[in-house]
């Protein structure tokens, strides 16, 4: 009698050798877990079952059974089923092999994968919905919960789904800009080129300066009392600012190395107007206003993220950081490139100390930050970003953040695995202040003592190299052609949609049609990256609206209806857009030519 | 300026007038600026000069909505709701939303419309609109019209509801069905021609009840629908065998349906009775026990007891809880007791039920001669 768990248990180590960990080589005993019937699965997956939602997040593996019932229903077949077990599961989990689960788990888009804490949580919402391609699916998903689980489950269940929502519902988030933003974006970054296309890149200066500390300074209220021994630290350590506190730093005596401004908003000149004589680096992205580079000069260093833009700046860069969603992020990212030292951050405090934002030195932070909360506050229409959330304190209990807070928190804690896994130390000096919130991973210190560190060398930047504006300036002139061939497509697409709706619903080829509908048709190749960033918040706005009306949608020939609306609205979103903004790509191309 | 005060027609021709002006726009959320200059009785023709934009939404989605919007955004939406609420005939929202102050005017048009008598809602139901007028508002009037005299209900006014207004077309269709199955074929023809109109709502509910009501065989019925039903249609032409002596094809239909459907339960009703006529009994408990609806278990038990396959305890069970609205159940529940003898149970029943059915016409004099012996 062939051993099924056994049969089973080698068929998906060969396809993930992570299995080995999640089925021993003796199955365990099975704890108890209610079965589930067909009244309970219709109570359970009744809503899922009868909608054209894309996503089911199924909240704990159960024994299995409940994936059967998905398995072979017709239409829960069709969707993308992600399974969170849970902790407390890993026994009902290798139980559940003693019977058949692999050859209907194969048949359908089921993935697995565990939770088994919050910091778990918050990598599998990244790792899932990590990008603007698979964030919107969220908009329409059913979550599964009702289902029987085993006692530790159960209490897994309790605990942590509170968190695992939390870090879903925070990854719309991850967004970023509409077309207008975008597009503000890539003609900055167009302004900015001779500036910094030229300028040496973060892998040039990889581990440039050895294994010097860094400083990664943010604008919390706690940088107040780290001003002196700023003052003492300029020239033995690295220090990265965030453009918020440049002027603050300056006035207080401390010229930091590098700044890092990251917002494309008109806010970002003010921060770093008046600042030409300071020795720092521009260290910030390109889609910033030309206003916050041209202070700087020829102290630029070319940062590239993981934007298309950037691909578009320059296609074969191959080191790439994460800017994170703030200039305080951005100083930590960029710090740690920068050497092979310690990281420390300073004013990260991310939570309110009392009725204060930020330090002293960043009044137009402050006030800027009190006038959206106020706007926030008194608006039926709240700004999701600065409700506030009790996040862990670095002095114990809870502290007031808000979910934006939170959210550059998340992001600097996965950075912070990371470096850690290089043997990197990463310093929160907000901990050994007692003040702020958590940021996991991090240690607990002071700043170094002056004394105990050398005099920094200096450390020329490397040339520069015109070799690569050369390069996108002849590509850059080829975009008004480009915006041409991308509407004929599309015009085309409609005309197609148009002669397609005459047939009966179900003849019509959806999938064919959806695929057609792309961001960079007709472009040259030196060109789509651009078309691809500045277009795909309306193919992702579309996106997450229509999976909302999938969702809410029990008929399939509604359902196919929907589909046929929503590409012709975007067509007509992207046309529209597209000849709006072909004016200002002939500047671009225009500019391109001269010398 | 209160509703009281100002005669609707009169508010209506002032705001036409203003439209009129220079700032004037088709699309009132467009120029939400504009509105905000313009008092509250103008804004009330706004709503009814509004493309049926906000289709996809549900008339609770628009006035759950408005408590976010805030401001005059808000009150437009709400006027949009109203009307919506209007095509929806939803009751328990309309109740609601006669409260809100900003929503005055649209509730004093309702209002008045449903105190008319028949000769004058004949009369407003085919009265000419101003030229400018785009239809909703004639629309939303006849709509009200044939819910309170079918009899004035004419075909016409489907082929007279602009093809941009699906959400009020599907509700004139779908209140044709309702209150008037003889103009189904009219009203086939019409949804066959505007195709958008049944696929703007979900047209699986609207091609249901086309089944239930036509008089021709389901295939001859959906022929033109190729490609436009589901589930629900499916269950209504399994039905329609099923009460056209045909019970081999019901069970086909609803036997095939999927067991996590939303009309899983339906269907194995249908699947039940059908199973049950062709005398296979097996499979007619099995589909029973698939049935886990209150209301039609106690059907298929009452069938099933009808047939003297289920016990009496088991019928008692189905029909104690029956809503009011199910006497005809409840009685053929009563029946089958006191055709088995069970005169105390019959009894034990009927004085639980009394109060509820006792104003019937035909159970209450029923139940009392049970009672009384």
């Amino acid at each position: 009698m062939p051993d099924i768990y056994q049969q089973q248990r080698r068929r998906l180590i060969a396809l993930n050798p992570l299995y080995a960990t999640l089925l021993p080589e003796t199955p365990p005993s099975a704890p108890p877990v209610a079965p589930i019937g067909l009244a309970a699965a219709r109570r359970i997956l009744g809503e899922a079952a009868n909608n054209h939602g894309e996503l089911v997040i199924v909240l704990g593996w159960g024994d299995g059974s409940l994936l059967r019932w998905i398995a072979e229903d017709p239409v829960l077949a069709q969707k993308e089923i992600l399974v969170l077990l849970l902790r407390g599961e890993e026994d009902a989990f290798a139980a559940s092999f003693r019977q058949d689960q692999v050859s209907w788990l194969g048949s359908g888009r089921i993935i697995m994968t565990v939770v088994r804490s919050e910091a778990e949580a918050r990598q599998m919402a990244s790792a899932f919905f990590g990008q603007h391609q698979t964030i919107p699916r969220l908009s329409g998903c059913d979550f599964v919960d009702g289902h029987p689980l085993c006692a530790a489950g159960e209490e897994a269940r309790r605990e942590l789904t509170p968190a695992i929502l939390r870090h879903l519902s925070d990854r719309p988030q991850a967004y970023g800009n509409d077309i207008s933003d975008s597009f503000t974006g890539l003609v900055n970054a167009a302004k900015n080129a001779r500036a910094v296309l030229p300028a040496p890149t973060l892998e040039q200066l990889h581990g440039h300066y050895g294994d010097v500390p860094v400083i990664s300074i943010a604008g919390g209220p706690s940088l107040n009392s780290q001003l002196p021994l700023l003052r003492e630290l300029q020239d033995r350590a690295l220090l990265v600012a965030c453009d918020s506190v440049l002027k603050g730093l300056l006035a207080g005596g401390v010229d930091p190395h590098f700044v890092t401004p990251i917002e494309r908003l008109p806010s970002t000149v003010d921060m770093v107007r008046g600042t030409e004589g300071c020795r720092a680096v521009f260290a910030g992205i390109a889609v910033v206003p030309p206003e916050a580079v041209t202070p700087f000069g020829e102290r630029v260093v070319g940062v590239y993220a993981g934007d298309q833009i950037y691909t578009w700046m320059h296609p074969t860069v191959r080191r790439r950081i994460s800017t994170g969603s703030s200039t305080g992020v951005l100083s930590f990212t960029v710090g740690s490139a920068f050497t092979t030292g310690t990281v420390y951050l300073v004013g990260h405090d991310l939570a309110r100390d009392g009725d204060r934002s930020h330090w002293d030195g960043s009044p137009l932070s402050s006030e800027l930050w009190l006038q959206a909360k106020q706007r926030s506050s008194s608006s039926t229409n709240a700004i999701a970003g600065l409700d506030a959330r009790l996040v862990p304190g670095n002095g114990g209990g809870l502290v007031e953040a808000t979910v934006w807070w939170d959210r550059f928190r998340s992001e600097i804690a996965g950075e912070v695995i990371d470096l850690k896994a290089q043997g990197r130390r990463v310093v929160n000096v907000s901990a050994h202040l007692r003040t702020g919130a958590v940021i996991p991973g991090t240690e607990t210190a002071p700043l170094p003592d002056p004394a105990s560190l050398p005099p920094l060398v200096a450390r020329p930047l490397p040339a520069r190299d015109p070799a690569r504006l050369r390069d996108w300036q002849e590509r850059a002139a080829r975009l008004p052609a480009d915006a041409d061939a991308f509407l004929a497509h599309i015009d085309g697409l409609r005309a197609e949609i148009a002669a397609v709706r005459r047939l009966p619903p179900d003849r019509w080829p959806i999938d064919e049609l959806s695929k057609k509908v792309s961001l960079t048709s007709g472009i040259s190749p030196g060109n789509q990256a651009a078309f691809f960033y500045f277009l795909r918040s309306a193919l992702h706005n579309s996106a997450a609206q229509w999976h909302v009306r999938r969702h809410r949608t029990a008929s399939t020939a509604r359902f196919r209806w929907e589909a046929l609306d929503i590409t012709d609205s975007l067509c007509h979103a992207l046309g529209n857009a597209v000849r709006t903004l072909r004016p200002a790509l002939e500047e671009i191309a225009d500019d391109c030519r001269q010398p | 300026m209160t509703v009281a005060s100002r005669d609707p027609a009169e508010a209506v021709a002032a705001l036409r007038e203003a439209l009129r002006g220079p700032l004037s726009s088709g699309n009132p959320v467009r120029n939400e600026g504009y509105w905000q200059a313009i008092s509250a009785d103008v804004l009330r023709l706004a709503q009814f000069g509004v493309e049926d934009t906000f289709a996809q939404y549900s008339a609770r989605d628009l006035a759950s909505s408005c408590i976010v919007a805030g401001g005059t955004l808000s009150d437009v939406l709400l006027r949009i709701a109203y009307t919506r609420a209007v095509a929806e005939d939803d009751a328990d929202l309309l109740a609601h939303l006669d409260h809100v102050p900003s929503v005055g005017l649209v509730s004093a048009w309702r209002h008045d419309l449903e105190g008319l008598d028949r000769a004058a809602m004949a009369e407003r139901a085919v009265a000419p609109m101003p030229a400018d007028d785009d239809g909703e508002e004639r629309t939303a009037t006849r709509l009200i019209a044939a819910r309170r005299f079918p009899d004035l209900a004419q075909p016409a006014w489907l082929w007279e509801v602009p093809p941009t207004m699906p959400a009020l077309g599907h509700a004139l269709a779908s209140t044709f069905l309702r209150v008037r199955p003889d103009l189904y074929a009219s009203v086939a023809s019409y949804l066959v021609e505007r195709r958008a109109t049944l696929l703007h709502r979900d047209p699986d509910a609207l091609l249901a009840r086309l089944v239930a009501v036509a008089g021709e065989h389901p295939q001859t019925v959906l022929v033109p629908f190729e490609g436009f039903y589901g589930e629900q249609t499916q269950v209504a032409a399994a039905e329609w065998h099923l009460e056209h002596d045909e019970p081999a094809a019901a069970l086909t239909l609803a036997s095939t349906l999927r067991p996590l459907s939303a009309h899983a339960a339906r269907a194995a009703l249908v699947a039940s009775l059908a199973a049950l006529a062709l005398q296979k009994v097996d499979d007619a408990r099995h589909f029973r026990a698939l049935i886990d609806e209150p209301l039609l278990q106690a059907i298929a038990t009452v069938r099933f007891a009808e047939a003297g396959l289920a016990s009496e305890s088991e019928l008692a069970a189905a029909i104690g809880d029956l809503p009011v609205a199910h006497a005809e159940l409840f009685y053929r529940g009563v029946l089958c007791l006191l055709n088995r003898r069970n005169l105390a149970l019959a009894r034990s029943l009927c004085a639980r039920r009394q109060a509820d059915f006792a104003g019937h016409p035909q159970l209450g004099p029923i139940i009392a001669k049970v009672l009384g012996g």
